[in-house]
């Protein structure tokens, strides 16, 4: 409107008697360019173009600089990245819930975490360094923006690494006296990814022997965990209790957890000596009592990881073999052990190829919409198996290999295993970082070993937003953050 | 048949069927009803309006898309940002006839055409530097040279690999 103002103006001055006419001519003359088209039309062009586009975009003018701020945008992108994708990113908050400049940065961290991740020279693009609670377990939440740190006392504190200063807030308070040599901890977490906002739950294994000997506490309990919001933004995270039950007192140490949905499952030595896995329905078993119905399963003699999968599934992983149970054709007990076991719960048995001295010591299951993606790591390998929900086959998956320490030379349980790539850290306390590919055929590279020091225990990774967490060789309450992504959330 | 007159005082004779493709005119016929009544269009020139009708003719016929199939047309759109043969011939024009087809299209409401448009300018855009983008837009530089050094450094880990 004042630019029409002032070309009247000035055509006045000149000519008035034809000014009108000349205005439009004047306004015909300039031809029609793409910085003249209105913004709606122009995002509906922008909607058509890839990030990096949009960035070469910004940089040629400040009008199309603003368009590629445009919300919608970037929506589009995220939504079409998450859609891309068998396992997509986890949304701590849904779509509409964010800004556009949160928008962006979301996707160009993950697509800048993807670039990161490939550099030839291992090199992080930030590292950071914060002192925690003494670890017994380290989490790191989808996403990469919450740590859990669990102490040797069952206290749970979250770090939010997004934030600008990075302060610990307690999640779950102790749950042991004091500290002491005999006492167990074992921690799993599930991720609801069906929830809107970031939503998962904690099953924490508590023995606490710290009491003198008028009597141990043994404990399950299941915690909720929610973002907690302020307006839009998420700030911090909250836990409620959802389930606390006692431990059947032949229940002497737990070995192996597994928690999904209603349902925990925990291999654990019993009296008898030897190991059983146990499957209950923690929203059931709620209460002082311990009369509580499980189901029992799978003697065995050697330590194994176990994953509960969809569909009343449980997958057992130890060194002599690898089995699969339909846990729901076992009958529910409230005995301790029933006098016998039915074995029409395995649905298959699968073993390696090679003879394993050592226990599995880690295991991470990575859920697709129709799969779940397995790995573990023994004494001398990682390997994979891929376990179909639908359909589902009573036949065996084959098992791969994804890397062998003949060359790679790693302790296997301070190897973090991630849904593409693991850190694995080798004899000298080294990290490397390796991307799966086929089997045997793996790609290794150093993590900027010129800055990191030697790792201490099992590192943390999250490998959307390009994050891992470090625990220091020497210094054992302080981690060092390093992320690969070069854009960041704050 | 149905009367169309432009900006520049032209008229157009097309059938029904190939001007309805245009939202715009639909709705304008069903308001007035049977009538020989001409249609104005101001904001549409008669040699836009010539390859609009074009356009229009070439795919009558061709169902339209419903007001409510914005999400499965979200689906089509995230599949294709190709451009099939015909329409890709039709739309190689000078960058001035193609922000005017853009324009039309969005003033007549013709999705697939302002589709058509939108899609060939983001191919233009695609694979290329800031300067050639300014290039070959036409772009004037109104940074000054601190912005300009601010946005470089902030896209410098995006540069094309």
């Amino acid at each position: 409107m004042s630019v029409i103002d002032t070309l009247i103006g000035t055509v006045q001055q000149c000519s008035p008697r034809s000014s009108v006419n000349l205005i439009e001519a004047k306004i015909a003359q300039v031809p029609l360019r793409l910085v003249s088209l209105p913004v709606e039309l122009l995002t509906e062009v922008l909607r058509s173009l890839t990030w990096r586009d949009l960035l070469c975009l910004r940089a040629t003018c400040k009008y199309l600089s603003d368009a590629t701020k445009t919300r919608s945008v970037w929506a589009h992108l995220v939504d079409q990245h998450v859609s891309s994708k068998l396992r997509p990113p986890l949304l701590e908050r849904p779509l509409s819930m964010h800004t556009a400049e949160e928008l962006e940065r979301l996707l160009l961290v993950w697509t800048s975490a993807d670039i990161g991740w490939e550099r030839d020279d291992g090199r992080a693009a930030r590292e950071r360094s914060i002192l925690v609670e003494p670890a017994e377990y380290l989490h790191l939440i989808q996403g990469g923006r919450w740590l859990l740190v669990t102490t040797d006392i069952g206290q749970v504190t979250y770090y939010d690494l997004d934030a600008e200063v990075i302060e610990g807030v307690q999640l779950i308070p102790q749950q042991i006296h004091k500290p002491f040599d005999l006492n167990q901890i074992m921690m799993d977490i599930d991720i609801d990814s069906s929830s809107p906002t970031l939503s998962f739950r904690i099953a924490l294994s508590v023995f606490d022997r710290s009491l003198d000997w008028t009597g141990n506490e043994a404990t399950m309990q299941v915690w909720a965990v929610t973002l907690l919001l302020n307006g839009l933004r998420a700030v911090g995270l909250s836990a409620t209790r959802l389930a606390l039950l006692h431990h059947r007192f032949t229940i002497v140490s737990v070995m192996a957890l597994s928690l999904l949905g209603p349902t925990v499952a925990f291999t654990a030595q019993s009296n008898e000596r030897c190991l059983h896995t146990f499957v209950l329905k923690w929203d059931q078993a709620d209460g002082d009592s311990t009369n509580y119905p499980w189901r029992v399963m799978n003697p065995s003699f050697y330590k194994p990881r176990i994953q509960l999968l969809r569909g009343n599934k449980l997958f057992v992983a130890s060194r002599e073999c690898m089995r699969l149970f339909d846990y729901s054709v076992i009958n529910e007990t409230t005995h301790i052990l029933p006098s016998s076991l039915s074995a029409s719960s395995c649905l298959w048995t699968t073993s390696f190829n090679t003879r394993f001295t050592q226990d599995i010591s880690t295991l991470n299951c990575f859920f697709t919409p129709n799969t779940a993606q397995i790995y573990m790591s023994t004494s001398q390998c990682i390997h994979s198996i891929t376990v179909e929900s639908e359909p589902f086959s009573d036949e065996p998956p084959p098992i791969i290999k994804v890397l062998d320490s003949h060359r790679a030379c790693f302790f296997p349980d301070q190897t973090s295993l991630g849904y593409t790539r693991a850190i694995v850290v080798d004899c000298d306390h080294v990290a490397w970082l390796v991307r799966y590919t086929a089997p045997d055929k793996f790609l290794r590279k150093p993590l900027s070993t010129s800055t990191l020091p030697p790792v201490r225990r099992v590192p943390v990774m999250d490998e959307e937003s390009g994050r891992v967490v470090f625990p220091d060789f020497i210094q054992s309450r302080k981690m060092t953050i390093i992320d690969f992504a070069v854009v960041f959330m704050s | 048949m149905v009367l169309l007159v432009t900006s520049d005082n032209e008229q157009f004779n097309a059938d029904k069927d190939v001007v309805e493709r245009s939202v715009l005119i639909k709705n304008m016929l069903e308001d007035v009803g049977e009538s020989d009544q001409p249609i104005p269009l101001p904001n549409v020139s008669s040699s836009v309006m010539k390859k609009v009708l074009e356009y229009c003719e070439h795919h009558r016929g061709e169902p339209l898309p419903s007001a409510d199939a914005d999400q499965s047309q979200d689906e089509t759109r995230k599949r294709t940002t190709d451009i099939s043969e015909w329409d890709q011939k039709f739309i190689t024009v000078d960058q001035e006839m193609l922000f005017e087809i853009i324009l039309a299209a969005n003033y007549l409401d013709i999705k697939s055409l302002l589709d058509v448009g939108c899609k060939t300018v983001a191919n233009m855009i695609k694979g290329k530097t800031p300067e050639e983008i300014r290039k070959l837009f036409n772009i004037v530089n109104d940074f000054t040279p601190e912005e300009e050094a601010q946005i470089k450094k902030e896209n410098e880990w995006a540069e094309d690999r």
